[in-house]
């Protein structure tokens, strides 16, 4: 079936081109950083011509590391390395396409934004993980640009009734515009246990899209955090289509270095009893800026829903900014949703404490800003995972 | 020449559906001036020839009426509902070339009538310090107590205060809504007719009301009110603003502008309860700017109209100034209430606060669109807001869209929102003691917004409670 990803990408070479770049009367990109994201800043990229002027040691050892047990690593799109545990399989895109033509092709379908069908136009770069019926899996999978233009479409198809711990880390070499389109098709009572690390260089372009599919009694527990010193853009969809499902989902990005780091979220619910928490969190330093914006959507169908947002942004500078657009649209009157946002700098008397028990300014401030990340992984039950990541982040 | 036979007036049938509500009746028209149907130039030369004008409004008006042009409709985040509106079948300007009287016995017999339906005599003499009438374009009343005119007070329609006053109205005219600022406020720039204008000397305290009643009785019309009110250095006023109009076959327009000015140390309350029939397009730009100390709260509540397009907003410009805008927005079958607020601070130790909540009844969509921005380089700045959505059906909307942009050092924004049903143990618990389930649901909507209508004036919250038991009634099924 390699003609279907022939088809797929040439039609997404057509969208891509008639689609225009992010403007701003394009409200799905308000407040955010349109000229990093333009024309003419992506140039050099498509060129090539960016080059690696940041070196960054961490994202350089963390690069190492990736090559463990149970372990997939994409390079630049390409399967690297595969050491997988029972109850998973990879195949590359062109023997999913034959496989599972449908969901390729519903994967790809899902693409509707400038950079994802980016990916799409390169439909055999990527991954399709297949994990079995009921089957218990721990997996690790790490996703590293180095290309001036470096893309990747992933696909996890979740069986039936199993549970997957899956740790991502995504890592963008400066130099590198790197465009990842993640699409997890949950089978029905599947269990997702997901931790996502995404560490951008100087110098690169990091965007990145995830959809979950959400069917019957699926349960997602997820976390996320952002870091690095590059414009990235993070977009994530949840489609619950079923009832007696409950996502958990958060997200934290520490910001540094002028950049703007641009979340977008959907919480889409189209069958009733189900739920969906979403909290994003930030510690902006310097003259970064969050750009947020998050949906909740409940259909007239979906009776009985409950859905919460939260955006609470630390501004740990004078001139860091935060931007949060949380929206509701209700359809349906009997449910329970609400949004909160609040933006605010670290408590005085917080900071007054830690000071008078001997702490200097910068590790009262790091201490601060590392309780305040802690709440996104709380939910997560391998802590050791959850430590490592942390001594990633500070 | 104005486009389409501007002198004819045609008569239309009279008293259409006098049972459904208090505003639900329109008079025979007799205009002694029709700007015609369409915009062009010409119409607002016709305007402005008919109003006799200074040449430099003529021009402010064809200069706005170049950026009406260009501009497009700002459907990529509105509803694509204006798209509806036809520009070419609206007429812009309908009079009957009288002079505004001061007495209602010389107001023309079917204006009188109209506005005593309405209860506007009535409540003038009870409660008001002044009134001011509009019917279609123009003021057919504006009456003052003495007290306050010896004060130096200044209360008349928009056009009446720029010939009369042009030293102070140019002066703030088209600042704080500049008219380029979206595509309906270059519209009204440029075929505004009425309004009101008001000036409140330095320390007058205006202890009573102010009000204004926006009548259209005409199909097919437009009404472009202008209004600006100045609150000079420690004044105070409140000012409160009605507005009805029959229901018609075709659609109508109601695009006003509003610029307040609180200057140092003054007090702006300004009151709208809006009940337009469901075929009004109401896309109305309101906007303060508050000097230091000074406050303005906009107190607003929108039951009627088919599309409202309304975010009251205050910018903070002096140190301690304070905005507030209070919402209420009840949004029955067919109607879409796109309302909410907007707070830009940018000056230090400034404080605002936005209470929103919407009843969505049917199919009525109520939408909460706000924006609350710190800038750069403020400090001690601080927001909250709330916003609260009761759906009464299973197929009823609401929608929020905040939007917070915050930077500086030590400032605060807390944005919540909530969505929520009626509570069926309280409607059980109240037919229990006898009352009707329609009564039951519109003694919940009631108590829903209650915290909220006490902050109206008294003779309105009363008016308010009955206008919410109307729009409840049918609505349970």
């Amino acid at each position: 079936m390699e003609n279907l990803l022939l088809h797929i990408s040439d039609s997404a070479k057509k969208r891509f081109a008639e689609l225009p770049f992010p403007h701003r009367k394009d409200e799905f990109w308000r407040f955010g950083d349109l000229k990093s994201w333009g024309v003419d800043a992506l140039f050099p990229f498509f060129q090539n011509h960016s080059g690696r002027n940041f070196k960054d040691l961490k994202i350089e050892s963390l690069e190492k590391s990736l090559h463990a047990k149970n372990s997939i690593v994409l390079f630049d799109g390409q399967i690297l390395f595969a050491d997988l545990p029972k109850g998973v399989k990879v195949l590359s895109m062109g023997a999913a396409a034959e496989d599972f033509p449908e969901r390729v092709k519903s994967f790809y379908g899902l693409a509707d934004g400038k950079f994802d069908i980016l990916q799409a136009s390169r439909a055999s770069a990527g991954a399709y993980v297949k994990i079995d019926d009921y089957a218990d899996v721990e997996l690790n999978v790490g996703i590293v640009s180095k290309l001036g233009i470096s893309t990747a479409g992933v696909v996890f198809d979740i069986g039936r009734g199993s549970s997957l711990k899956l740790n991502r880390k995504y890592l963008a070499f400066g130099g590198s515009f790197c465009a990842v389109h993640a699409g997890f098709f949950c089978g029905e009572k599947s269990r997702l246990e997901s931790t996502s690390v995404k560490l951008s260089e100087g110098g690169s372009r990091a965007f990145e899209r995830e959809d979950f599919d959400i069917p019957n009694g699926v349960e997602i527990i997820d976390a996320f955090a952002q870091v690095g010193a590059a414009p990235s853009r993070q977009e994530r969809n949840f489609e619950i289509r079923g009832a007696d499902s409950c996502v958990d989902t958060r997200a934290f990005a520490l910001l540094r270095g002028g950049i703007t780091h641009d979340i977008r979220t959907r919480q889409m619910h189209r069958a009733g009893n189900s739920k969906s928490d979403l909290a994003v969190r930030a510690a902006i330093f310097d003259s970064s800026k969050l750009a947020f914006s998050g949906l909740i959507r409940v259909e007239e169908c979906a009776q009985k829903t409950e859905s919460y947002q939260s955006c609470r942004s630390l501004l740990m500078s004078e001139k860091a900014l935060a931007q949060a657009s949380p929206i509701l649209e209700i359809c349906a009157n009997d449910v329970a949703c609400s949004h909160g946002c609040t933006v605010a700098e670290p408590d005085p008397e917080e900071l007054f404490y830690m000071f008078q028990r001997g702490l200097a300014p910068d590790s009262a401030m790091r201490l601060m800003v590392r309780s305040f990340a802690e709440s996104t992984f709380e939910k997560l039950s391998d802590r050791e995972n959850v430590e490592q990541i942390m001594s990633l982040i500070f | 020449m104005p486009a389409d036979n501007p002198e004819k007036t045609e008569a239309l049938p009279s008293a259409l559906n006098l049972d459904r509500s208090a505003g639900d009746f329109s008079f025979a028209e007799d205009y002694a001036y029709n700007a015609g149907t369409g915009l062009n130039a010409d119409v607002v030369r016709y305007i402005s020839r008919v109003k006799d004008e200074d040449p430099w409004v003529l021009d402010f008006r064809l200069k706005a009426l170049e950026r009406f042009e260009k501009m497009a409709n700002p459907t990529h985040w509105a509803t694509k509902k204006l798209d509806d509106l036809d520009f070419s079948k609206i007429r812009y300007y309908l009079a009957k070339g009288e002079k505004k009287k001061r007495s209602w016995d010389e107001v023309p017999d079917d204006v009188k009538k109209t506005f005593e339906r309405l209860g506007v005599p009535e409540q003038e003499r009870a409660f008001l310090a002044g009134v001011e009438a509009q019917f279609d374009s123009e003021s057919a009343y504006s009456n003052m107590k003495e007290y306050l005119q010896k004060d130096g007070v200044i209360f008349v329609d928009s056009n009446e205060g720029l010939k009369k006053y042009p030293e102070i109205f140019r002066k703030y005219f088209g600042k704080v809504i500049p008219v380029s600022d979206n595509k309906y406020s270059a519209l009204n720039s440029a075929v505004f007719s009425g309004g009101s204008f008001i000036y409140v000397p330095k320390g007058v305290k205006v202890a009573q009301p102010l009000q204004a009643y926006f009548r259209i009785n005409a199909e097919s019309f437009g009404q472009f009110e202008r209004t600006l009110i100045i609150a000079d250095e420690g004044a105070e006023l409140m000012y409160m603003e009605g507005c009805t109009a029959p229901r018609f076959e075709t659609g109508t327009l109601h695009s006003a502008v509003v610029e307040l000015v609180a200057l140092k140390g003054a007090k702006i309350q300004y009151v709208t309860v809006q009940n337009w029939s469901n075929n009004v397009f109401n896309l109305v730009t309101k906007r303060g700017v508050a000097e230091e100390d000074a406050q303005i709260r906009w107190i607003d509540c929108n039951i009627g109209s088919g599309l409202t397009m309304k975010y009251p907003a205050v910018v903070l410009k002096g140190e301690r100034a304070r905005g507030e805008v209070v919402s209420i927005a009840i949004a029955n079958n067919s109607q879409h209430q796109d309302t909410g607020a907007k707070m830009i601070h940018v000056a230090d130790n400034t404080t605002s606060n936005i209470t929103s909540k919407s009843v969505s009844i049917g199919d009525g969509r109520a939408s909460y669109r706000g924006l609350v921005h710190m800038t750069s380089g403020v400090k001690n700045c601080k927001n909250n807001t709330v916003c609260d959505a009761l759906l009464i059906n299973s197929n009823s909307r609401t929608d929020t869209y905040p939007a917070v942009v915050c930077a500086g050092k030590n400032n605060s924004v807390q944005h919540e929102a909530s969505v929520s049903k009626l509570s069926e143990e309280q409607i059980f618990y109240m037919r229990q003691r006898g009352l009707s389930e329609t009564a039951a649901m519109s003694l919940a909507v009631n108590g829903f917004v209650n915290d909220l209508v006490k902050e109206f004036p008294m003779e309105y919250s009363v008016e308010l409670k009955r206008l919410i038991e109307l729009q409840m009634e049918g609505s349970v099924g």
